[in-house]
């Protein structure tokens, strides 16, 4: 009788240690892949922060009254005419 | 002897020693087992159930909501965010203030004074510097100095300035909208969850519609303008223009001239233009037909009051086309005197004339119309020539497009794909829409909207001048000169208003600032530019498919224009 429980205790206690070190192992995994996640979301933010720059950056660039500047300087772009149209079957 | 005695008499209560030892280390044991057992129940609880909360921390941590963009059509943006940063002063750390800021003011743009003061009056917090650029960030970062603290903060920017300044509108400096889209949808912007928002109109017809707009104002030294161009079948505004505008990054000492929004805040009496509103209701409810004609010779007097015409009334007899050419304002008199007052009234309900527009910015005015006491039939014969009655110009374009877009009226929107094709409303039938098209052409080539005329794009148009009232009268010298215009009137796909206020007469317009010396070039120039930007092939006016199908059958008899 003593025996049993003795071993019975015995196996609980290994079976106690064993899951606490599971779930500790598997705790600790879990907070890396956390921190992990973490660095790769605000990675991620960082990254859309920067296209929200260069997308802004690009409007100020794209903006008519620069371009018209710009070819103003360097093209000379006239408005197009009637006679440059042409249709297909002509 | 008494010690033996002692053990004898406790021969028996030994065995309750052992047990009350073991009930004792029993105890013992089941406590440290409860404790191991809410030990693990913690473990478990803190590993499975807890987890999802310290997810959501962490998330909450991460979000930086940044305001979501606004574009236009074509997915320009129109209005962004930069992510900056804010300094501030924690003053308990701040010490030897006076010399610190003068190592700051070198570096950044600061008032000295302002802040020391402000540093007397609080202790806790003070903001340095709203909107650091990197740069001066940095710069300040290197000074380190103690007691200077970084926040992030957005900026919200406009690429294109001017430009879009009314209908985009500002946000305050903690990003909240104040006026135009920033201010209608404030919510939604903020929203990280939501998209940008699109907008329908176009940044490359707004900027040829603002350069030409300029142009005009500057030309007849007028006091401002506006200028709207709407596709005709979504109701969707491509272009709205209102000089003069500002620019957003420069708002401190701002006008509240220059901030009004003239397309939607503005109301104006629309002159002549309504004229062609007039015309389409008489056609439209049977009450006239092509082959009726009126004599405009004489002055219609209604009580003390004479309808007459601009340049006299020689017309003699005009048929109903040369009413809307010639713009005769006893032509159309007679035109309403035959529909009647009921009808007018019903008709400018349901085109949405007597009710705010529907336009997504809240800068809207009421209409201004009599009300049913004093719409008689006085009322009802100015209104006819558009005097008695202000609107803005969206109700003016909204309406006009209805006349040409087969009779169908579609809400003015700034928002791409708002209106569906169910969402328009039938107002006058397609043939009298049709036959007005033919008319407004005739207008654009042999009328008073000439100057209004491509070829090459069909444009009809009609004009207008309405005398401003200055002290509740009539001014006879300041002018709002006005060109509604739709283009190609074959098949009408785009409608243009311009509306220019206050023109000076001079040698440019040979001392008449009106409709068509004024607003009507800028709808021929406008119309030229746009039109290979929207997608319009040039059409050959004279092909002969094309004049059939432009053809009105009318006898003119009118004799001063004729001769000319």
């Amino acid at each position: 009788m003593k025996l049993k429980i003795s071993v019975l205790f015995l196996i609980y206690s290994t079976l106690l240690i064993v899951i606490i070190l599971t779930l500790f192992s598997i705790k600790s995994k879990v907070i890396t892949q956390n921190k992990e996640l973490n660095w790769l979301n605000s990675q991620i933010s960082q990254e859309k922060n920067n296209i929200q720059i260069l997308k802004a950056e690009l409007a100020y660039l794209t903006t008519p009254e620069r371009i018209n500047k710009l070819q103003k300087k360097y093209l000379n772009l006239k408005n197009i005419d009637k006679s440059q149209y042409q249709t297909l079957d002509e | 002897m008494s010690s033996i005695k002692i053990i004898y008499t406790n021969e028996t209560s030994d065995c309750e020693v052992i047990q009350t030892s073991r009930r004792r280390i029993q105890i013992a044991f089941f406590s440290m087992f409860i404790i191991l057992l809410t030990l693990i129940l913690r473990i478990f609880d803190l590993s499975i159930f807890n987890y999802s909360d310290l997810q959501s921390i962490i998330q909450d941590e991460n979000k930086i909501n940044i305001r979501n963009n606004i574009v236009d059509r074509n997915g320009i943006i129109l209005a962004s965010t930069l992510p900056t940063a804010s300094a501030y002063i924690y003053p308990k750390h701040f010490t030897n203030s006076s010399q610190s800021l003068k190592s700051i003011s070198k570096v950044i743009d600061i008032n000295i004074t302002e802040l020391e003061e402000r540093l007397i009056k609080n202790k806790h917090f003070i903001w340095l510097k709203r909107h650091l650029t990197p740069l001066e960030q940095q710069a300040l970062h290197n000074l380190g100095i103690p007691g200077i603290h970084f926040v992030d903060d957005q900026k919200r920017i406009y690429p294109h300035k001017n430009l879009f300044s009314h209908l985009v509108g500002l946000v305050d400096i903690d990003n909240n909208g104040i006026s135009g889209l920033e201010s209608s949808f404030n919510e939604h912007l903020k929203d990280p969850t939501k998209t940008d928002i699109q907008t329908s109109l176009d940044t490359r017809i707004q900027y040829i519609v603002k350069q030409e707009l300029n142009n005009v104002v500057k030309l007849h030294d007028a006091i401002g303008g506006t200028a709207i161009v709407m596709d005709v079948n979504t109701g969707e505004l491509i272009s709205s223009v209102s000089l003069p505008d500002f620019n957003p990054y420069d708002t401190r000492e701002i006008s509240n001239k220059k901030l009004f929004n003239q397309a939607t805040l503005g109301v104006y009496e629309m002159g002549s233009v309504l004229k062609a509103l007039t015309l389409a209701i008489g056609i439209d409810s049977n009450e006239i037909n092509l082959s009726d004609s009126f004599d405009v010779s004489t002055p219609i007097k209604i009580d003390t009051y004479k309808i007459k015409d601009y340049r006299g009334g020689k017309g003699g007899i005009l048929s109903i086309p040369e009413i809307l050419m010639y713009s005769s304002n006893i032509g159309v008199a007679h035109i309403i005197k035959e529909v009647g007052i009921t009808k007018q009234k019903e008709y400018f309900k349901k085109l949405g004339m007597l009710t705010k527009i529907n336009i997504e910015v809240p800068e809207k005015s009421n209409p201004i119309f009599p009300t049913d006491r004093r719409w008689k039939e006085l009322r009802s014969i100015t209104m006819s020539y558009g005097h008695g009655i202000s609107m803005t110009p969206i109700h003016l374009i909204q309406t006009f497009a209805a006349i040409v877009n087969n009779g169908i009226l579609r809400k003015a929107t700034i928002i791409k794909d708002k209106n569906n094709e169910s969402s328009g409303k039938q107002i006058f039938k397609p043939q009298t829409s049709s036959l007005m098209n033919k008319i407004l052409r005739l207008s654009a080539t042999k009328g008073f909207a000439k100057r209004a005329n491509v070829d090459q794009y069909l444009v009809g148009a009609k004009t207008g001048t309405a005398e401003k009232i200055v002290n509740g009268k009539y001014s006879k010298k300041l002018n709002i000169a006005l060109c509604a215009a739709a283009f190609p009137i074959n098949d009408p796909k785009y409608a243009i208003v311009i509306l220019v206020d206050e023109p000076k007469q001079n040698s440019i317009n040979h001392g008449f600032a009106t409709g068509g010396m004024v607003a009507a070039p800028v709808v021929s120039s406008i119309v030229s530019k746009i039109a290979p930007i929207l997608g319009l092939v040039p059409i050959d006016h004279n092909d002969p498919k094309i004049s059939k199908a432009l053809y009105v059958n009318y006898k003119p008899m009118y004799k001063r224009f004729a001769k000319r």
